[in-house]
C-alpha cells in the first residue's frame, strides 16, 4: 500500500511538474500521462473490487459493513465536494488565465507596429518614387537597352541602391530589360515575387508597391516596384528597386517580425495549451480523487476493523470459543474496548478451562468409581435420603437378579412392589435408614421359588454434599454358598465325629454279643435260647443299622481318595438304570442320552453312587404318581462340560427343605437319615462339578449336574475336608 | 527515438522493450480514438540500387498538407517531414532481419516578415526560401536520392534483400503543447503506408 501511495505521489508530482516543463521533455510528459492513466485504471480497479466486496459483505450481513458504507459515503461526499470546488476553480483559473494572457493590448500593439512598418515601407516607396521620378520619366521615353542600362547604373550609384532592374514583363524572367546591382557575381537579377507582381499589376498608375525581402546575408531589404507608364505603347513597365533599410529600421523590422511570429504562434497554441492544462488538471483531480477514495476505503477498514473484530469475537464467545482478538495499535476508545474485550474473554476462557478441568476430574473420578463398582464382586447400591435408589452396580444386579435400569430412580417401596421376593432386603435397608443408622450390617435371607439366598448387607451413611445426592451406600454380598459350605463343613466334622464315636464302641459290642451268645448257647433252655436268639438278631440288626449309619457318615465325610479316570457317563447311566429297573421290577426311566458327548474324568464308583442315589430318590418320589416317569438326559453344552439332567414327575421338594437339602437328616422320605443328597453333593463338589436342584413349574423335581471333561486328579485329592481337630 | 508506431508496420515485429510497450499503449489509445485516417502523403515512385556497401534509394513523392497543418505552418509552427528507409535481409522461416534503418528529416517553416517559406534539409538542393507553400512542398516531393550505408557484414550474395520506405509528419518536433492534440487530431496524422521496393 505504501509503495502504491508513493508511486502515485511521484506520478502526480511528475505530471504536475511535467506540465509546467512541457518544453523540456514532451515525451516524458506523454509517458507520465500514460502512466497516470494506468494508475487511474489500477486505482479504479482496486476501488471497484473493494466496493464489490463491500456489497457482498453487506448482502452477507457482515458486521461493520453498514458502518463502512456510511463512512465511505461521508468520505466520498466530502472528497467530491472539495475536489469539485478545487477542480472548478482551477478550470476557470486556467481557462481565464490563459485567455487573459492574450487579452492584453499586445495584439493591437503588434498590429499597429505592423501598420507602422507598412507605413514606413510606403513612405520609403514614395521617397523612392520621388527620388527616381527622373529615372522613371527617362525610361518612359523608350531609350535603347544600353541607355536604360546606363541610366540604371547611374541611378543605383546615385542612390546607393542594392539593385535596380527594369522589367517590361513581371510574369517571366525574360521580361528583364536591364539591371544594375552591387553584386556583380550574380548573373540574373532578383526576380519579382509573384504576389508582389500581382499587386503591382493591379495598382493604379504611379503607385509603387513594395515589401521586405531577405537579403543574401539574411538582412532585411526593401523590394519596391515602381510603375513606368509607356505612353507610346500604352504599356506599363516596372522598375524594381532593392535597397537596404536603415540599420535601425532593419533591426526594428526584424524585431517586429519576430515578435509578430511569436505572438501568432502563441495565439495558435493557446487552445492546445488550455487542453493540456485541463487534461493534466483532470487527470490529477481524478487521480487524487481515486487515491483519496482508496485511502478512505483503507482508513474506513482500519476504523471499522476493531468493531468487526469485536462483533466476530462476540459471535465466537456465543459459540463458546474464547480466542483473543488481534491487538489494535491505536490507543483510542476502540483500542481500549478491544483490550477490555480480550481481558474479559481471557477471564471467561480461564474460568471455562477451570470448569472443564473440574468436570474432567469429576468425570475421571466418576469413571474410576464406576470401574471399581463394575468390577467389584460385592453388590453396591446408592440410596439417597428420600430412599430412592440412585445407582446399582453389576454385581448387585447379579446378586439381586434385577436390572439397574428398572430399579434406578425407584423408591425402596416401589422396588418392593416391583420384586416382592426382595422385600426382606429392601425392608431392612428402609428400616436402617429410618433409624438414621450411620453404619448398619445384617444378614437377609431371600426365599426364592426354588432356593433360598442368604445376603450379607451393610450400609454406610455418606456425608451430604451439594454435588452428590447419594446419602447411603449399601453393600450386599451373596453368602449362600459360603453359609452352605460352612454348614457342609460343620456337618462333615459332625459326621466324622459321629462315625468315629459310633464305630469305636460298635465292634466291642458286636464281639461282646457274639461271646455272650457262644457262652450261653448250650447253657440255656430251648425256650430261653430261642428268646435269646431273637434278642441276638435284634441286636445284630441294630448293630448293622448303626454300621450303615456309620458307613453313611463316613461317605458323607468323604475321606476316600478319588480314583479318577476317563469314564463314559452314558454307559454308567445305562448300567445303573438296568440294575435299578431289575431291582424295582418296573421300568420308570426314560433315558435320552446324547451319543456324542466326551468321556469325563471321574471316579466311576463315585459316579455310580451318585446315580444310585439320584435315580433311587427319583424312583421313590414318583412312586405315588399316576404315570411315574423319570427322565434322564445327557448333553454337552460346551467343549469342556458335560451335562446330566434327572427330571421326575413327582411332588418335588418342599420349599422349606430346599435351603437345607444337602444337610444330614433333611429328607422327605419316611426312612433313612437323609444323607443321600448330602453325599451326592459331596461327590459332585469333589469332582468340581456344579449341581443345581429345583422344582419344575409343572411339578416334579429337576436336578442338573455339569461335569468337567478334564480334571486335575492331584489337585482334587489334595483338597477335601480339613482333618478333624479335637476340641 | 522513432516516434511512429510499429503497429502500423506492414510486417509485425516482436518487441518486448518497455519503450515499445509504452509506444504500443499510446498507439492503442490513439487508434481507439481515431475515427478516420488522414493520408496526405503519397509515394509516387521508389527504387533501390545496391552499390557495394551502399544502397541508393530514389524516392519521388507528393507532399500535401492538411488545412490543420497549413494553419499551424502559417503561424510559424515548424513542420518536420521524415522519410524512413529500411532494408531487410529476407529469411524464409522467420521474420526478415532489419539491417538498415535510416531516417531523413526535412523541415518547413514560414516567416511572417518576409511572407515566405523556408525549407531546411540535409539535401542542399532543396534548402532555401520559397515564396509560396506549393513551391516548398513541390521541392520536398521531387525525386530525391537517399544513400544508405550498410554496416558490419553488409550484403551477402546468398541472401535476398528488400526495402521499404514511408514518409510521415513528425510529431516529436512540434511544440510540446501540441503533442497531445496532434495525437488525437486526424489532421495531424499525415503519413504514407510502407512502400516496399526491390533492391537491384
Amino acid at each position: 500500500m505504501l509503495v502504491l501511495l508513493t508511486l502515485t505521489g511521484v506520478m502526480l508530482f511528475d505530471l504536475i511538474v511535467g506540465t509546467f516543463w512541457l518544453s523540456s521533455n514532451p515525451r516524458t510528459y506523454l509517458y507520465l500521462l500514460i502512466l497516470n492513466s494506468f494508475g487511474i485504471v489500477v486505482l479504479s480497479g482496486l476501488i471497484a473490487y473493494f466496493i464489490y466486496r463491500l456489497i457482498r459483505q453487506h448482502r452477507d450481513r457482515v458486521p461493520g459493513t453498514q458502518l463502512t458504507i456510511r463512512f465511505l459515503k461521508i468520505f466520498a461526499f466530502l472528497l467530491l465536494s472539495a475536489l469539485g470546488v478545487v477542480y472548478a476553480f482551477s478550470f476557470l483559473t486556467i481557462s481565464r488565465g490563459i485567455d487573459s494572457w492574450f487579452e492584453l493590448q499586445v495584439s493591437d500593439a503588434l498590429s499597429e507596429a505592423t501598420q507602422l512598418q507598412e507605413l514606413f515601407i510606403e513612405s520609403v516607396e514614395e521617397k523612392l518614387m520621388r527620388d527616381l521620378t527622373d529615372l522613371v520619366d527617362q525610361v518612359a521615353q523608350g531609350p535603347s537597352r544600353q541607355e536604360i542600362s546606363d541610366l540604371l547604373f547611374s541611378a543605383r550609384n546615385a542612390g546607393d541602391y542594392e539593385e535596380i532592374t527594369y522589367f517590361d514583363d513581371l510574369t517571366s524572367v525574360t521580361g528583364i530589360v536591364a539591371s544594375a546591382g552591387v553584386n556583380t557575381d550574380r548573373l540574373v537579377p532578383q526576380t519579382t515575387d509573384a504576389k508582389l507582381a500581382e499587386r503591382a499589376l493591379t495598382t493604379p498608375a504611379n503607385t509603387p508597391v513594395g515589401r521586405i525581402v531577405p537579403g543574401e546575408q539574411g538582412e532585411a531589404m526593401l523590394q519596391v516596384l515602381l510603375p513606368v507608364e509607356i505612353n507610346v505603347a500604352d504599356e506599363r513597365h516596372y522598375l524594381q528597386v532593392i535597397s537596404k533599410l536603415p540599420q535601425s529600421s532593419q533591426r526594428l523590422a526584424e524585431r517586429i517580425g519576430a515578435l509578430n511570429e511569436q505572438y501568432e504562434t502563441l495565439i495558435y497554441l493557446r487552445k492546445p495549451l488550455k487542453l493540456n492544462f485541463v487534461l493534466t488538471l483532470s487527470l490529477v483531480t481524478l487521480l487524487v480523487l481515486l487515491l483519496a477514495v482508496w485511502c478512505a476505503t483503507l482508513l474506513t477498514q482500519r476504523l471499522v476493523s476493531p468493531i468487526h473484530a469485536l462483533s466476530e469475537g462476540t459471535r465466537q464467545v456465543a459459540k463458546g470459543i474464547y480466542e483473543e482478538l488481534p491487538a489494535v495499535a491505536a490507543r483510542d476508545d476502540l483500542g481500549v474496548l478491544v483490550e477490555s474485550f480480550n481481558e474479559m474473554t481471557q477471564r471467561i476462557k480461564l474460568a471455562q478451562e477451570q470448569i472443564h478441568e473440574g468436570r474432567a476430574n469429576a468425570e475421571r473420578q466418576r469413571s474410576y468409581l464406576e470401574a471399581v463398582l463394575k468390577h467389584l464382586s460385592s453388590g453396591v447400591l446408592f440410596i439417597d435420603t428420600d430412599m430412592t435408589i440412585t445407582e446399582i452396580n453389576l454385581a448387585a444386579e447379579r446378586i439381586l437378579d434385577i436390572t439397574a435400569s428398572q430399579f434406578k430412580g425407584s423408591s425402596l417401596a416401589l422396588a418392593i412392589e416391583k420384586k416382592e421376593v426382595l422385600e426382606p432386603f429392601f425392608s431392612a435397608i428402609e428400616s436402617a435408614i429410618e433409624k438414621r443408622q450411620t453404619e448398619w450390617s445384617d444378614t437377609v435371607t431371600l426365599d426364592l421359588v426354588d432356593s433360598a439366598k442368604i445376603l450379607a448387607c451393610s450400609s454406610t451413611q455418606l456425608p451430604l454434599q451439594e454435588t452428590q445426592d447419594v446419602s447411603f451406600v449399601v453393600v450386599v454380598e451373596d453368602i449362600t454358598d459360603l453359609v452352605n459350605a460352612q454348614r457342609g463343613l460343620a456337618w462333615a466334622r459332625v459326621a466324622e465325629r459321629m462315625s468315629h464315636e459310633l464305630l469305636t464302641p460298635l465292634q466291642p459290642i458286636r464281639l461282646a454279643v457274639d461271646r455272650i451268645r457262644l457262652k450261653t448257647q448250650n447253657t440255656l433252655s430251648v425256650k430261653d435260647s430261642d428268646s435269646l436268639e431273637l434278642a441276638y438278631d435284634a441286636i445284630n440288626r441294630q448293630l448293622n443299622s448303626m454300621q450303615r449309619i456309620v458307613n453313611d457318615f463316613r461317605d458323607y465325610r468323604g475321606m476316600e481318595k478319588l480314583q479318577l479316570q476317563k469314564v463314559d457317563l452314558n454307559a454308567i447311566i445305562r448300567d445303573v438304570v438296568i440294575m435299578l429297573s431289575e431291582v424295582s421290577g418296573e421300568n420308570l426311566f426314560v433315558v435320552r442320552l446324547h451319543d456324542k458327548i466326551d468321556r469325563i474324568t471321574a471316579d466311576p464308583e463315585q459316579i455310580v453312587r451318585v446315580l444310585n442315589n439320584l435315580l433311587g430318590n427319583a424312583a421313590e418320589a414318583v412312586s405315588a404318581a399316576q404315570a411315574p416317569c423319570v427322565n434322564i438326559f445327557t448333553s454337552q453344552p460346551s467343549h469342556d462340560t458335560v451335562c446330566l439332567q434327572v427330571i421326575d414327575n413327582g411332588d418335588g421338594f418342599p420349599n422349606e427343605v430346599l435351603e437345607h437339602l444337602y444337610e444330614p437328616y433333611v429328607s422327605t422320605k419316611k426312612k433313612g437319615v437323609g444323607l443321600g443328597l448330602g453325599i451326592v453333593k459331596k461327590i459332585i463338589d469333589r469332582h468340581q462339578a456344579a449341581m443345581t436342584v429345583a422344582n419344575c413349574l409343572q411339578g416334579g423335581a429337576e436336578i442338573t449336574i455339569e461335569f468337567n471333561v478334564e480334571l486335575d486328579s492331584a489337585a482334587i485329592n489334595q483338597g477335601g475336608v480339613p482333618p478333624l481337630v479335637e476340641s | 527515438m522513432n516516434w511512429r508506431f510499429d503497429i502500423l508496420s506492414s510486417r509485425m515485429r516482436c518487441i518486448f522493450t518497455l519503450r515499445s510497450f509504452v509506444h504500443a499503449v499510446a498507439a492503442s489509445m490513439v487508434i481507439a480514438t481515431l475515427s478516420d485516417k488522414a493520408i496526405a502523403f503519397s509515394i509516387d515512385s521508389v527504387s533501390g540500387v545496391q552499390s557495394e556497401q551502399r544502397i541508393e534509394v530514389s524516392v519521388s513523392a507528393t507532399i500535401d498538407l492538411s488545412e490543420t497543418v497549413i494553419q499551424a505552418l502559417r503561424v510559424n509552427v515548424p513542420i518536420t517531414i521524415a522519410t524512413t528507409v529500411r532494408v531487410y535481409r529476407i529469411r524464409n522461416a522467420w521474420w526478415d532481419e532489419l539491417i538498415a534503418d535510416y531516417e531523413f528529416s526535412d523541415q518547413i517553416s514560414s516567416r511572417s516578415l518576409y511572407r515566405d517559406f523556408v525549407v531546411d534539409s540535409s539535401d542542399e538542393q532543396i534548402v532555401g526560401n520559397y515564396s509560396s507553400l506549393n513551391d516548398a512542398l513541390t521541392a520536398l516531393g521531387k525525386q530525391r536520392m537517399y544513400v544508405l550505408t550498410i554496416e558490419d557484414s553488409g550484403f551477402s550474395p546468398q541472401f535476398e534483400y528488400r526495402g521499404e520506405v514511408n514518409i510521415s509528419l513528425q510529431h516529436s518536433t512540434l511544440p510540446s503543447v501540441m503533442l497531445i492534440p496532434a495525437l488525437f487530431d486526424a489532421g495531424w496524422r499525415l503519413y504514407t503506408p510502407w512502400n516496399e521496393f526491390d533492391i537491384t
